[in-house]
Parts: structure tokens; sequence; C-alpha cells
């Protein structure tokens, strides 16, 4: 289990177009993908639009990503570079 | 048991027919809230992964339809698309089968309710909002199965219900064997009723008949132009509605000729023949009578009977479908609300006067957010066909130049976002309210068509509340000032070369029919059941 904490850097936060790209990207790994919004203590599945949105990520917010499981580098690397993208497309 | 003859109801719509009864117990789907038994369990969650699997297919059906240039819809329908496969709401949904033996649809219905819960405690706006995807999915999920829960009917049936809802008259509609419905509840003007009406399904609702007293598979007679229902019928009950069903179809065979025929009158004035519309499901009528376009789209039922208001992607889908049917112009009136019509979803003050008060064009300007999200969808389906925009209730000038300059920010918007729309599309002005017939040469020369409202600028003319017993009688559209508002609005439209179009219940009634063709309107937009029945008379003209 690796985990590392990014902000959120996009100014609208994660609405409903991160999070759908959020879940786009977990589900291509078998690891257990997690986005945990320190201060708040609240933890999403990355795999659920709904857990993803309801966290409610805003611009500014301390989010650690913690992946388990065999391809935990890779999932860990490719979240962390969607987060620095802020979300757009390649 | 000797014959009984039952005093019906309300004839919402006319038609006779024969059949044996069946009584459908609840017009709600029968899954719906429902406990299950522990051995049904499994069966459950397969009907959960069945319903998965075909809504799935559905949604990859409409990804292929639409175009890659639409990013903006594309997007939506994965954001629906993860929903629906989300694995934290599936697992809560499975667990309320499992633990709390729900069936699929009273777990699915509870799952989904705690998620909408948590959405109003979100504060930002844009994904508040989002709840209307989650409440599209879920709607998609259950409405899948609950398949023939009135078993094979096989025989000719008339189905004695409560009341009915919109899905379950599509559904009767489409077996052949079921002839007429006797509802003890029903609305004259519910979704459910329209629908009745425009599918030409014999219906009587609101019914004082005792059910309890009928059992199931007797042999009746329904006639709703007398408005009964003979039980256990004499032959001569039979004879009689075997002899107005010939006389249907006699008068249906004649109607069905003309389809093909333009309605010029007999003195070579040729007037475009429209259909009003409020829901998809009238189109396949409107066109089977040869509709030319849409000349009314009704839009407030996206607000009523509702819990959330439509999302633009909901609204523009709606737009995309009914446009994309017809070959001629549709003619979409933006949100009618105020008056006789409203709804709870829009927080308004209660007016003392709201037939005076904030209605129509006034209510949309007051909430430009909402009259923004579906101008933009009315927009984004402009590309898909041809559509007019029509305002309602505008009383002065001003409100169409305000419309004009949100319409052209929508547009802007759009442009920025390289998602095309029709950059010409019309503007019209509905007209029913006095002040606009005194201004119509003002308004002729800052838009591009207008639509007569006989029912609201008879009411406002006359200063009669049609709905006040007391003075109903005052109400006519035909009283000489009435006509001459006509006359005024006519005249200054053309000469300014702006088509006039006549909508409301004096187009759709054949006896005054007479005094619009001497009006020389250029087009009515009539009721889709009315289509035929007006053109014969245009025809017949001279």
């Amino acid at each position: 289990m690796i985990s590392k904490t990014v902000t959120i850097s996009n100014k609208s936060g994660i609405h409903a177009r991160p999070a759908q790209l959020i879940v786009q990207t977990a589900e291509e790994f078998s690891s257990e993908i997690f986005l945990e919004k320190i201060d708040e203590g609240f933890k999403a599945n990355a795999k659920s639009i709904f857990n993803v949105m309801a966290m409610a990520g805003e611009c500014g917010d301390n989010i650690q990503i913690t992946t388990n499981g065999d391809d935990e580098d890779e999932a860990l690397e490719a979240m962390l570079d969607l987060f620095d993208r802020n979300f757009t497309n390649e | 048991m000797s014959k009984t003859i039952e005093n019906a109801g309300f004839p919402l719509c006319e038609g006779c027919v024969i059949g044996k009864t069946l009584k459908i117990s609840d017009a709600k789907n029968p899954y719906e809230n429902k406990s299950i038994k522990k051995e049904e369990i499994e069966q459950e969650l397969q009907r959960l992964e069945n319903s998965l699997v075909k809504a799935n297919e559905d949604i990859d059906n409409t990804l292929e339809n639409i175009s890659s240039e639409n990013n903006n819809l594309n997007e939506i329908i994965k954001i629906h698309k993860s929903i629906l496969n989300d694995p934290e709401i599936k697992k809560g949904i499975i667990d309320l089968i499992k633990n709390k033996l729900h069936s699929m649809e009273h777990a699915i219905n509870q799952k989904f309710m705690e998620i909408e819960n948590s959405f109003a405690t979100i504060k930002n706006p844009y994904l508040k909002e989002r709840v209307n995807d989650y409440v599209f999915v879920k709607n998609t999920l259950i409405n899948k199965p609950a398949k023939k829960e009135e078993g094979e009917i096989n025989e000719p049936t008339i189905l004695l219900m409560k009341d009915i809802s919109p899905e379950q008259v599509i559904r009767y509609h489409n077996n052949k064997n079921i002839l007429g419905i006797c509802l003890k509840h029903g609305s004259r003007t519910s979704h459910a009723s329209i629908i009745i009406k425009s599918l030409n399904l014999p219906a009587i609702i609101e019914t004082s008949t005792n059910y309890k007293s009928i059992p199931n598979n007797k042999l009746v007679v329904f006639n709703s132009y007398e408005n009964k229902l003979v039980i256990n019928p004499e032959k001569s009950d039979i004879i009689e509605c075997d002899r107005i069903i010939e006389k249907e179809q006699e008068n249906l065979n004649k109607l069905q000729e003309l389809v093909k025929k333009p309605a010029i009158t007999k003195s070579g004035k040729r007037i475009k023949l429209r259909a009003n519309l409020e829901f998809e499901e009238e189109i396949p009528l409107a066109i089977k009578n040869g509709a030319e376009g849409v000349g009314l789209l009704r839009t407030e039922m996206f607000y009523l009977n509702r819990k959330m208001l439509p999302s633009k992607e909901e609204q523009f889908t709606y737009y995309k479908k009914i446009v994309s049917s017809f070959e001629n112009s549709v003619t979409i009136r933006t949100l009618d609300l105020g008056g006789d019509k409203n709804t709870l979803l829009l927080k308004t003050k209660k007016e003392e006067n709201p037939n005076l008060g904030l209605r129509g064009i006034r209510f949309s300007l007051s909430k430009p957010e909402i009259f923004v999200e579906q101008l933009e969808a009315i927009l984004m389906a402009s590309t898909y066909g041809k559509i007019k925009i029509l305002l309602p209730m505008v009383s002065k000038i001003e409100e169409v130049r305000e419309t004009k300059k949100i319409l052209d920010n929508c547009k802007k918007k759009l442009r920025e976002k390289n998602i095309p729309f029709d950059n010409n599309i019309q503007l019209g002005v509905m007209i029913e309210v006095p002040s606009a017939v005194f201004e119509v040469e003002s308004f002729a020369k800052e838009c591009d068509f207008f639509s007569i409202g006989t029912n609201d600028l008879t009411q406002y003319i006359m200063a009669i509340d049609r709905n006040n017993d007391h003075v109903k009688d005052y109400y006519d559209e035909t009283n000489p000032a009435v006509l001459t508002a006509l006359k005024i609005v006519v005249d200054g439209a053309k000469k300014h070369n702006k088509t006039v179009s006549l909508c409301g219940e004096i187009a759709s009634n054949p006896e005054k029919l007479k005094t619009f063709i001497e009006l020389d309107v250029d087009e009515v937009s009539v009721s889709t059941s009315s289509l035929l029945k007006i053109k014969e008379k245009i025809i017949n003209y001279r």
C-alpha cells in the first residue's frame, strides 16, 4: 500500500467531469484506490463516482491518494498525473 | 346475472368497445416498495444484474447515436454510465436486497434516495445540480423490468383500474387486445390522460362504478360516447355497439384519405395545419395525421408534478427528439408557468391574482438562471431540424428586447464551447394580452412571427376567469371585441410580412372554423387528434 498527498489546484474543484475522469482512470487498475480529504477525514473509493463527487473536493483541498494492490505503483502515478494535469484530457 | 348499466364518469376519450373486464389492482409498479422472501434473494439479485445490463446497453446505444462533436453530451452520458456502474451504489443496493429483503425496485429507490439526500448538503452549485444525473440513472434502472405485470392478455379486454401511469398507457396500447380503460381517479389534464387521448384509446375517468360488484372476465359494452358501462349486455346492446364501431371505422377511413392532401379551401386559401404537442408519445399520431410540423410545443411538463428541476441535458434530448421527428419546423414555447399552472419546484410567493401576475415571459425573465438553461437547450437542438422560439404572455416590447439580449449571450456561450446551433433561429411573440394587440406593429418590427393564443386573449379582453362558474357564460371567443382584436393582429402582422398562427380551442373547434378562415391567418395549430377533422372542414370550406 502506498500513498501520496496532492492539492487540488483547478478552480472549480472536483465537479462532475473531473470525478468521471478519476473513475475512468481508476477503473484501468485492479488495485484499490482511495482519495481522502485530509482535513475532513472523508474517504472516497476512487472507482465510485458518487463517492468522489460526495467528497466535494474544492480548490486548495489536500487529498491523500492511497493505492493498494498488484499495480499500485502505476495506479498512484496515473492518479497523480491526472491531478497534475488539472483533469484536462491529454 | 342480468344486465346492469353503470353511469360511468367523465368520457376522456370517445369510443365504443366490447370486451371482458380485467381489474388491475395497483396502478403502481407492483415491485415498488415491496419486500421479498428470503428464498427470492437470488432471483432478485439476478433481476438487478439483468437491469444493469439492459440499462448499460441503452446508454451505449445513445452514445453511438450522438455525434462525436457533441462533447458536452458525450460527457454527460459518460457520467451516467459511471453512475450506473458505480461499485459503491451497487454494493448498497445488493445489501438492501440481501439484508433488508427489499425488492430490487425498493432497494434502488432507497439507495438513490440516500444519494439525493446527501446531495442536499453539498454546497458547490455545479456539483449540486448533478443530482439530476442520479435521478436519470435511477429511472433508467427501475423502468426496465416489470413487464407483463398484467399477464398474457389475449382476448378483447377492458381494464378497470384506480389510476394509470404514462408508461402503463404506452404498454397497454401496445397490446392490441386492450380496447378500453376505465379509471376510478385519473385527471383530465395529466400526462397519462393526454397520451390516452393522443393514442385514441377509449377511456372513461372519474368513474363512480363500484369495481367490487364487477367480477373479472365479465363481458361488458364500454361506450364512452354515452358515458356508460353495460355489464352483461343483451344482444341488442352488442348490435348497437357494432354499429357504432362500423360508423367510426367509416369516418376514420374517410379522414385518413385526407392525410396526404394539403389543407386548401375551395376558394384556394392554403392554411398550414400544425400540431400542438406536449409529450413525445404524441409524435406518432401527429405524424400519422399529417401535421405540418409543430405549431406549439409546450414545455411546462418539465416543471409540473416533479421533484427536480430539469437539467439542460434532459431538455436538449427532448427537443432534439421532437425536432428530428418532423420534416417541418417546430415552434417551442418557452416556459409558461404561473396563472393556473404552478409548480412546487420553484418557490414563488402566493399571488392574489395569479392570472395578472408573474406568468409566462415575466416569470422567465425573473428567473434568468432557469430561462438561460432552456434557451441553451433549445439552441443546442436547433441543428437537428428547424426550430422557432415562441415567447408566451408578452405585454411590452422591452420583454422581447431583454429576451434577445439573453439569447445572444447564450449563443455567445455556445460559440465559445464550439457547440453548433442555428444562428438565425426565429423569435416569435404570442399574442394573448390586449396590450400586445394594440402594439402588434411595434412587435412586428422586432420579432419574426406571431402566434395568437385565443384562450387567454379572450379571457383578458372580456375580463373573464374561465374557471369561475359564475361568469363562465361570458367566455366567448367569437365575441365581436375578440374578433376585432384578432383582425388588428392579423392586419398589423401582414403589413410587416410576418406570419400569424392561431392556436387555442377556437382552432380545434370545427364549428368556429369560419371565423379564422375569414381572418386570413397563415397557420393553425391544433391538438393531434383534431388535425384531420379540421382539415376536412377546411377542404370543404367555400
